[in-house]
């Protein structure tokens, strides 16, 4: 229940973020979606990532903003860095990544069906 | 990294932009896709700006100011042991002003009562706190001692005490009255207020002799090196009981009400019939210092180790 510190005194434990669902990254969520997206056909490095989400999002992530997203991903144990022959290193997504990203979309989904419901309710 | 490929020098100096550990971890592949990014689009304003900022983040996600787990404890106690000696020094020195100026509550209103009681409980609750680690922490600093990593506060220390007992008999311009030098306040004042005096009054320096003003351009330094050599120190504070989470989460409530009273007395100052306890710019600038560091204190209380 509780750790020791280097002092010999009782700490409660550090804080496990359990939760591994994209809502703790912050303005990072957009990001990670994309990221989660374009890996989930398969590993990918940072350029490949890069060009990919492009072409099915239209949207060019600046590699500050890709590595921080990716450094966050990491962290949460969505995604997991593959060992490579070259300095160009590929993730892959790991089956916390995948479950993430599906209870993700599937809300987006849903929130998505309403809007477009909605609209054409509205305009009928 | 472990090793030196050749690599554009563009992604190179964009990289420097992040600390040594997240360049460790992920410089490699950074300075790839930087290469391919380049190499695809020379020049780009965006990348550059984002580069940037995001390296200052990973910076300051280092000292646990970001919202990233922080993976390098030393450079959180580094920036929570700064922020809190810069307020203290803020706080002593607004202390000594308040000492120093004299006059009854009826001279000058609540506020200044105010401040000098809020003043002495939060020394004294500080001081509570010191006692209560003084065992470790007497033991380190022997330590420290011996080991030669607390000479580096010996010449700077002697000389604020040096040029405290010179100046004793006050500056040549009327505006700063004597004071006993070897007193919080007289310390406080010798080491501090003359860089106000030198940089606030330029056109009055033509009174003061030579050898204060050469003292006007060491006290500043010497203050510099007294916070360097404390930096180097950090490891005699690194206590549970002086920096662990219940001290951390107690200092900005120690220290909230300190500010607010000095806030107050800024405001109030102002209506002072007496001039030498009216707060000049310089007390503003250390308000607003105190508050922005509280707010960082505040931050790194947050910060989650990885």
């Amino acid at each position: 229940m509780y750790r020791l510190t280097e002092y010999g005194e009782r700490v409660a434990p550090r804080q496990q973020d359990d939760s591994a669902d994209l809502s703790g990254l912050g303005r990072y969520a957009g990001p990670a979606t994309l990221i989660l997206s374009s890996l989930a056909d398969g590993p990918k490095h940072g350029y490949s990532l890069t060009k990919d989400i492009e072409a099915f999002a239209g949207v060019r992530l600046a590699p500050g903003t890709m590595y921080e997203a990716l450094a966050r991903l990491e962290g949460q144990g969505l995604i997991e860095g593959l060992a490579s022959d070259d300095r160009r290193r590929p993730y892959q997504l790991t089956a916390a990544g995948a479950a993430a990203l599906r209870e993700h979309l599937a809300d987006q989904r849903r929130i998505a069906d309403v809007g477009l419901r909605r609209l054409k309710t509205a305009r009928s | 990294m472990s090793s030196e490929p050749a690599y554009d020098v563009r992604a190179g100096r964009l990289l420097r932009w992040y600390p040594r550990a997240w360049r460790d971890r992920y410089g490699d592949e950074f300075l790839a896709l930087l290469g391919e990014e380049i190499d695809e689009q020379p020049r780009s304003w965006r990348r550059e700006v984002d580069v940037r900022w995001h390296g200052v983040r990973a910076r300051l996600a280092v000292a646990g100011l970001g919202e990233l787990p922080v993976r390098d404890r030393n450079a959180m106690r580094i920036a929570q042991t700064v922020s809190l000696s810069c307020v203290l020094g803020c706080l002593i020195s607004l202390w000594s002003q308040i000492l120093r100026g004299g006059g009854s509550a009826e001279s000058y209103g609540p506020s200044v009562t105010s401040m000098r009681i809020v003043l002495l409980v939060t020394f004294a609750a500080i001081g509570l706190r010191a006692v209560a680690a003084s065992r470790t922490v007497a033991t380190r600093l022997r330590r420290a001692t011996a080991d030669g990593k607390a000479r580096a506060l010996g010449p700077p220390l002697l000389s604020i005490g040096i040029g405290a007992t010179l100046f004793s008999a006050g500056f040549a311009a009327v505006w700063l009255p004597q004071h006993s030098a070897i007193t919080p306040a007289g310390i406080t004042t010798t080491a501090t207020e003359s860089i106000s005096t030198y940089w606030l009054h330029p056109g009055l320096l033509s009174e003061v002799p030579g050898a204060q003003i050469a003292w006007m351009v060491i006290s500043p330094l010497a203050l510099a090196l007294v916070v360097a050599g404390s930096i180097g120190l950090r490891r005699v504070l690194d206590d549970e009981a002086l920096t662990g989470r219940p001290a951390a989460a107690s200092i900005p409530v120690v220290l909230l009400p300190a500010l607010l009273t000095s806030a107050w007395w800024v405001v109030s100052s102002q209506h002072f019939q007496r001039s030498n306890l009216r707060a000049g710019t310089l007390d503003v600038v250390m308000i607003a210092l105190m508050a922005g560091l509280l707010v960082v204190l505040s931050m790194l209380r947050r910060a989650r180790l990885a």
